[in-house]
């Protein structure tokens, strides 16, 4: 059988042949377990060569170089503004200022003191009642659960006292019965 | 707002218009986006030359330098990328030659067999982190590529890499294409003799004690 040439299928593997000469080789292929092994092998070399990936770029300053143009630009406008808002602002005194501001930020501050002590002290009566109110709660269930115990106790006790009394006056009274009653005749 | 006024479609200047303005007028903006264009195409093809991202990326200043400095030498009639290509593959080999005279030079007992397949120039000179990644795939392959000799590794890396048509190979590196094409399959062939045994022992790593992989005459009692 004649094979084609190597060269001749590297156009067939990346697709380049014309169209006759693809089917030609495709014909040969089916015939030629070979040459159908030798270009499988070939093609599955090409797919492992993908496996090498270049690492990734370094950013170069070029790349840079618009953001950073940017950025200057911003930061300049930025300078620019603040220092016109600056130069442009008017004086002001100082001492005429809080001369006119003190007054009523001293009636503020009260204010708002007065109104946090307000809310403080009721704040703190409430959580003191809430306490006191729970304190009182528990204590009531304890001497239930103590008095309630006491009471058992002496119920159970009681009980058992009354049975042995009625035990005791069974006794007296069969012992009473026989004492009186009269003796057989011995004859 | 520049680069919106010279999209493709509103009229932009093709490559060969652009180096022309290089050529005839020292044209900076053309030749910076000239740059932005090829920068990543010559930065693979270099990285991929000399096996090594970082030197490929001096290689890819180095080839817009030279750009530069040869605008003058450009012929309008030709393909720019063509140009540009060839500039950069210069480059390579005067870089892999350059490579080898420090081999030889350190290591002058050896240095007749360095010109061997079967030689690896890279993975002598090659850090730790290279020597610890040694049973990944993409290691195999890249040094897989770097035993092959230039003018067989120079057409793989430009076909396979590069995708670029067998025909546009032989215009740039100026032989016929029938050359191209055995070249290419001696490359595969060579590729595949390295690769084939070695990711099948990475991918298996019992494979050459499986009694299924002893010859047979190794059952013959």
């Amino acid at each position: 059988m004649n094979h084609p040439k190597p060269e001749e299928w590297v156009p067939y593997v990346y697709g380049e042949t014309s169209a006759t000469a693809r089917r030609e080789l495709r014909a040969h292929l089916r015939q030629c377990q070979q040459c159908r092994d030798e270009v499988q092998t070939w093609k599955r070399t090409l797919n492992r060569l993908d496996s090498w990936k270049l690492s990734r770029l370094r950013v170069s300053p070029d790349m840079l170089f618009p953001v950073f143009k940017f950025a200057a630009a911003a930061a300049v406008m930025l300078a620019v503004g603040i220092s016109i808002g600056r130069a442009t602002a008017p004086k002001v005194d100082l001492n005429r200022l809080r001369q006119a501001v003190a007054p009523e930020v001293q009636r503020q501050v009260s204010l708002q003191m007065d109104q946090m002590i307000r809310q403080e002290v009721a704040r703190t009566t409430a959580l003191a009642l809430a306490s006191g109110h729970r304190y009182t709660d528990q204590v009531a269930r304890e001497l239930y659960v103590m008095v309630k115990k006491d009471i058992d106790t002496v119920a159970v006790n009681t009980d058992a006292s009354l049975r042995d009394t009625a035990q005791q006056l069974v006794r007296l009274a069969d012992y009473n019965q026989a004492a009186l009653s009269p003796v057989p005749n011995q004859e | 707002m520049k680069g919106i006024l010279t999209l493709p479609f509103l009229g932009a200047k093709t490559d060969e218009e652009a180096m022309c303005q290089v050529k005839l007028h020292d044209d900076h903006h053309e030749f910076d986006r000239l740059v932005k264009r090829w920068e990543q195409p010559i930065r693979r093809l270099c990285s991929r030359m000399v096996g090594d991202s970082h030197r490929g990326e001096d290689l890819k200043q180095d080839t817009f330098l030279r750009l530069f400095e040869k605008r003058k030498d450009y012929q309008p009639k030709g393909r720019f990328s063509t140009f540009l290509w060839r500039i950069a593959l210069n480059l390579c080999y005067d870089e892999l030659r350059r490579q080898k005279r420090r081999r030889e030079l350190l290591n002058p007992i050896d240095s007749d067999d360095n010109n061997e397949p079967g030689y690896d120039p890279v993975s002598e000179c090659s850090g730790p982190d290279t020597r610890t990644a040694e049973l990944e795939e993409g290691e195999l392959v890249r040094r897989a590529v770097m035993q092959l000799p230039e003018i067989y590794r120079v057409v793989v890396v430009l076909r396979h890499f590069e995708d670029l048509k067998l025909c546009r190979i032989a215009e740039i590196l100026e032989i016929p294409e029938g050359t191209v094409n055995s070249r290419m399959a001696e490359a595969l062939v060579r590729l595949s003799r390295i690769l084939e045994p070695k990711l099948k022992n990475a991918q298996d790593p019992f494979a050459s004690v499986s009694p299924l992989n002893l010859p047979r005459e190794s059952f013959v009692l």
